[in-house]
């Protein structure tokens, strides 16, 4: 038991380390620049909790990146560098959005499966498409996947502003989704996703397929080394692409939820960064699916805070964004420690 | 001669806590070819290292000409005259012979450009003056291994250098391409170079050097002439006792019905990317119960036929045969499922996962064997129990079931290998460098493992570059010389030499023996 | 006529992606990709642009771009190279640096997170002049090429003399090729890569100011949109040698420029703009270079319980 913990303690204490350092410098820039630090400091870290309203802006900001976050967990473990969430993310959200819109007619329990089937379906395909060039043709999948970033919030900007549009409606946005095909809420916590508990589930579910089952192992041996695999008889490269296309089904099932359960319409650029965020996300957590559900907790508790500390204070809240970029070269700095292997003779 | 050319004394270097050199006190002449001997790990790299700049000693003296001097780094060394070539090549594949020699010390054309031209020429005077056949424009990836070092030699030599260290050079020649390097020696040595030679090699030792020191464990240990030592000398200082004796019995390979054939390979060829024959039409049969041991040196095939033979590469022509079953189109898995196993030759890159725990790595590709898991999940428990039960089995040190492979020390990681393939009771075990980068200690537990297996039924096919752990366990032995097997003997009936004369002759030399 | 404007256009478009290419391909000669060019490029529009605005003086504009940029480098290099984390991280790190540091400046200096729009802002130093028409094609074409797209026509056979027919560019090769012979022939690997990133923050720095600067004068919030991955990606299609990395630019360019020519055919611009993203995808099939070298992303997660 004590082993155990002492082995989560140092796993986590290259993030945590990162994470203190990050908010310490932070709260140094808002000294600097704010006239109100400690109140800026305060709404971005419990802003959350003061409301039912907030709370449940921040478990539907929490949704998106745990998911995305436990897709890139699957991805990066196989060995592929998978940056593609965002793109993932929105090939799910704005098929849900089409599917939604075009089935308007049928019944809603039916529409919302179909809607979460072909969000699921979407992004896997926009995760498979890169697996392939890399196992098929070796094209490096850091370059494509981000390449399909751009080209995913095309196609759904297209989608949005043509077939979709709501010409009623103010900006860019799809026409609502039929209202009976709306997800429940959690009970209790109206407007709160029900994504959010499915993301807790699904964290559970990824631990143990990665850790518990034979598929799990194999994966990880592909990614940790792939000739060694190879000569235990696995796959490297159906491994990834298996990964591959896990890791954006998750993804387009966070755009899902995000077009079903909270929005009810598809908006144009409605991710704040959600992919990029989900990374760091993942990252932090060492890439352990439940240290997802904590990272991806902490981060979102930051992005949420961030929006009413811009309201109620003079920090903007892209001090968030900021914060992110050194969070993750804090944290690469702790990943060298640990990939060091010591190799004897 | 009055004051040695080189001369080391006390060295000693420490990595972390281990300690690769103790104490080496190292003399050598001016005009002599000084063989240095031990065995792996025993500190010789460091040395030639420390010798090279590359190293710096954690304590000692260097003098050169009778003058105390330190090498901070390889221009020093460079500067001093003491010329480098190492073991694994430091060359750079896409330049060519010239901008290979001049890397890091070209000479310039107006301060910022580098003179090809001028390079080149320099490079075209050495080649002739030491009669090395390169040609100073072809480019390094193009040249054979043998080639590839001469322009090594000539890296060092370029530079003036009196004091020449070739650290194991002949590894990776073929028989004939050894013959050419002690002549060059001879000739270098002639012209009044001092050249360290760095060898486990006895024999060659012997031929061509006039002192020979031995070092084991980081230490110096002998010091004298060649002409006033034998080879079991040399190897008894080298390893601190007598070298066994053949570990296999002679009659050990069973007979009868029980010498059924499990492997056969028929005219199996392998062609590489350019069309060259990596395996050459190679027929072989290895019956259950026996050692089937592949010799040649490095670069002939092995890996191919071992890495064929396990599903990993493709041959391109003739048949692969588990039990009397056509395998040649099936995958990894599904050769292991039929009872193959594998040891492959670089524990490291392909056989283990090494930040993945000991009983992961055991437990690798045997979970529905060994009924470690049910209902899709793993069973935790009875995946480290059964892990430490191998670790007990397999005397694996410095480990518990949750440690991380990589942690272990060499010995300590093969036997993880070995564990997880006996485990599979398999029909046909392909052993490829069994014992490489391994001590004393750990290669005799592999020995003993091997031996073991055949006893119980296993069919064996023992690839090794080390003659001598060929000609201990074997009962038949097959020769490999670029890609093809020129000739198969009962180990019985076969002395070293002959079996040297067939890595060298080719087919032409097993006929010549056959005759 | 229109065959010199759009090639006019063309090569607007392809000098930041050809100095981003060339920027990436330093680095990968010593073995990095170089991710973080996007990062760099960004960071050094805004400060092109916030300086100009502050300077009037174009010159200092371009240093500041380019010392931004600089600056980014030298943190990824110490990152990735001194601390030797992942390089792939560490590049993403940069970028969302960049993107979050420019956005925070917009919205705390300049209350305005829309953008960087001075009112009046000095012109880049360009190529003018009648002389030019004298010249067939090309000399109507180069008429009004800034100092920067100039440069990055340059700099192409610059790179190759650099690489193929100087030590230090033997040197850079050999330290991305094979260390442990770099080594051994007594360079000093560590300092060279270093030096090559900071190096390509400045050819970055340089794209960046040209974004920004040429004939747009201002700066929006993620304003190279995927630019500096497009240069990536040439400069993997031209595996990292100068010419045929510029010819994979020129390409990416044309795609650019082209794009914008279907705007007038009715095509909704959504599609037009994914032409150069799905350009560099293509590009990436046919590269030469494939697999980066070193990138595992596995080794970064810790092993479970």
């Amino acid at each position: 038991m004590i082993a155990t913990f002492l082995g989560l303690w140092r796993s986590a204490r290259g993030s945590l380390g990162a994470i203190v350092v990050t908010l310490v410098i932070g709260f140094g820039l808002v000294v600097l620049v704010s006239d109100d630090p400690v109140e800026s400091y305060r709404q971005l870290l419990f802003a959350s909790f003061a409301s039912k309203a907030n709370f449940v802006l921040y478990l539907n900001r929490a949704t998106p990146l745990i998911l995305i976050g436990l897709g890139i967990v699957f991805a990066f473990r196989a060995g592929v560098f998978n940056v593609g969430g965002e793109g993932q993310l929105y090939m799910g959200a704005i098929t849900c959005a089409a599917i939604g819109i075009f089935l308007a007619g049928w019944p809603g329990v039916l529409v919302a499966a179909l809607c979460l089937i072909g969000a699921v379906l979407a992004g896997a395909l926009w995760g498979f498409w890169p697996a392939f060039l890399k196992t098929g043709l070796g094209v490096d999948e850091v370059v494509t996947t981000l390449m399909g970033n751009f080209v995913a919030l095309l196609i759904a900007n297209f989608m949005v502003t043509h077939a979709l549009r709501d010409a009623t409606a103010y900006g860019a946005t799809s026409l609502m989704l039929p209202q009976d095909s709306w997800l429940p809420s959690i009970p209790g916590l109206p407007n709160a996703t029900i994504g959010f508990p499915v993301a807790l589930v699904t964290a559970a579910v990824a631990w143990t397929v990665l850790f518990r089952t034979e598929w799990g192992a194999n994966l990880r041996a592909a990614g940790i080394n792939a000739r060694f695999a190879e000569t235990i008889g696995i796959r490297p490269k159906r491994e990834i692409i298996r990964a591959m296309i896990v890791s954006g089904a998750l993804a387009g099932l966070a755009g899902a939820f995000y077009v079903l359960g909270v929005g009810h319409r598809f908006e144009q650029n409605f991710s704040p960064g959600f992919g990029l965020m989900a990374l760091t996300v993942a990252l932090l957590a060492r890439l352990n699916p439940f240290g997802v559900v904590a990272t991806g907790l902490f981060y979102a508790l930051m992005l949420n805070g961030a929006a009413y500390m811009q309201i109620e204070t003079d920090m903007p809240r892209s001090l968030v964004n900021l914060l992110t970029g050194l969070l993750v070269l804090l944290m690469t700095v702790d990943v060298r420690r640990r990939g060091r292997a010591r190799v004897a003779a | 001669m009055d004051g040695a050319r080189l001369k080391l004394t006390g060295i000693a270097k420490s990595f972390g806590p281990k300690a690769a050199i103790r104490r080496i006190d190292l003399d050598v002449a001016g005009a002599e070819v000084h063989a240095v001997c031990g065995e792996n790990g025993a500190g010789k790299s460091t040395l030639m290292n420390i010798l090279a700049g590359v190293l710096q000693p954690d304590a000692g003296t260097i003098e050169i000409d009778g003058r105390a001097v330190a090498i901070p780094d390889p221009h020093a060394a460079a500067r001093l005259g003491v010329g480098m070539v190492h073991q694994h090549f430091t060359l750079v594949p896409s330049l060519s012979v010239s901008e290979n020699i001049y890397l890091g010390r070209q000479i310039k054309r107006f301060g910022i450009f580098t003179d090809r031209r001028a390079m080149d020429a320099r490079a075209r005077e050495l080649i002739d003056r030491y009669d090395f056949a390169l040609d100073p424009k072809a480019i390094v990836s193009d040249l054979s291994v043998g080639q590839r070092q001469r322009v090594e030699i000539l890296k060092a030599l370029a530079f003036d250098a009196r004091i020449l260290i070739l650290d194991e050079p002949t590894a990776v020649l073929t028989p004939r391409e050894v013959d050419e390097l002690l002549a060059v020696m001879s000739r270098l040595r002639e012209r009044g170079a001092s050249i360290l030679f760095i060898t486990h090699k006895l024999r060659e030792a012997k031929s061509v050097s006039q002192t020979v020191t031995v070092i084991r464990d980081g230490v110096s240990v002998l010091r004298m002439a060649t002409a006033g030592v034998s080879e079991s000398d040399i190897s008894r200082a080298m390893v601190g006792r007598d070298i066994a004796a053949p570990l296999r019995a002679a009659d050990a390979a069973p007979s009868g019905a029980a010498f059924k054939p499990v492997l056969a390979l028929e005219n199996a060829t392998m062609l590489s990317a350019a069309g060259r024959r990596r395996l050459d039409d190679v027929s072989l049969v290895v019956h259950a119960g026996e050692i089937f041991g592949v010799a040649g040196v490095d670069g002939n095939g092995q890996t191919e036929l071992a890495e064929a033979v396990a599903g990993l590469l493709a041959i391109q022509g003739g048949r692969i045969e588990l039990e009397g079953d056509d395998i040649t189109s099936l995958s990894p898995a599904a050769r292991r499922q039929r009872g193959l196993g594998f040891i492959p030759e670089d524990r490291m890159d392909r056989g283990l996962g090494l930040s993945m725990s000991v009983a992961e790595n055991i437990a690798a590709g045997n979970y529905q064997r060994a009924a470690l898991s049910g209902g899709g999940l793993i069973a935790i428990a009875r995946r480290d129990a059964f892990a430490d039960e191998r670790i007990r089995r397999f005397d694996i040190r410095g480990a518990n079931a949750a440690t991380p492979v990589g942690d272990l020390s060499g010995g300590n990681m093969q036997k993880v290998v070995l564990a997880r393939e006996f485990e599979r009771a398999p029909k046909l075990l392909i052993v490829a460098q069994p014992t490489r980068g391994l001590d004393v200690g750990a290669s005799e537990f592999v020995h003993c493992q091997i031996l073991a297996a055949a006893e119980r039924g296993c069919a064996i096919l023992l690839i090794s570059s080390e003659l001598s752990e060929i000609l201990a366990l074997s009962d038949r032995i097959g020769v490999m010389s670029q890609g093809a097997m020129v000739g198969v003997v009962e180990r019985a009936a076969v002395s070293e030499a002959e079996i040297g004369m067939m890595m060298s002759g080719g087919r032409a030399g097993a006929a010549a023996m056959a005759s | 006529m229109s065959v010199s404007l759009f090639i006019a256009s063309v090569l607007t478009q392809t000098a930041p992606i050809l100095l981003a290419a060339l920027a990436a391909m330093f680095t990968q000669r010593a073995n990095i990709l170089n991710v973080a060019v996007e990062g760099m490029m960004l960071a050094a529009a805004m400060a092109a642009i916030a300086v100009g605005d502050v300077t009037g003086a174009v010159g200092v504009a371009i240093l500041a771009g380019a010392a931004c940029a600089t600056v980014l480098a030298t943190i990824f290099a110490f990152v990735s190279i001194v601390l030797r984390a992942d390089f792939i991280v560490a590049g993403l790190g940069v970028n969302l640096l960049a993107a979050g540091g420019t956005l925070f400046i917009l919205e705390e200096v300049y209350q305005n997170p829309g953008g960087l729009r001075p009112d009046t802002f000095p012109e880049i130093w360009a190529l003018r002049g009648d002389w030019l028409n004298a010249i067939p094609i090309l000399g109507p074409a180069l008429q009004g090429a800034s100092v920067i797209v100039l440069f990055s026509l340059v700099l192409v056979p610059l790179s190759w003399v650099f690489l193929y027919r100087t030590p230090l560019g033997y040197a850079l090769r050999a330290s991305g090729e094979d260390e442990h012979a770099a080594r051994a022939a007594g360079i000093r690997v560590p300092r060279m890569k270093f030096l090559a990133v900071v190096f390509s923050g400045v050819i970055a720095g340089l794209a960046g100011s040209e974004l920004s600067m040429d004939r747009l004068h201002f700066f929006l919030p993620n304003m190279t949109s995927g630019i500096g991955f497009i240069g990536l990606s040439a400069m993997l299609f031209g595996a990292g040698t100068p010419w045929r990395t510029a010819f994979a630019a020129f390409l990416f360019g044309v795609a650019e420029a082209a794009g914008d020519r279907l705007q007038s055919f009715q095509v909704a611009p959504e599609i037009v703009l994914m032409t150069p993203y799905l350009a560099a995808i293509l590009g990436l099939v046919f590269a030469r270079s494939r697999i980066v070298a070193g990138a595992r992303p596995a080794k970064l997660g810790a092993s479970a319980p």
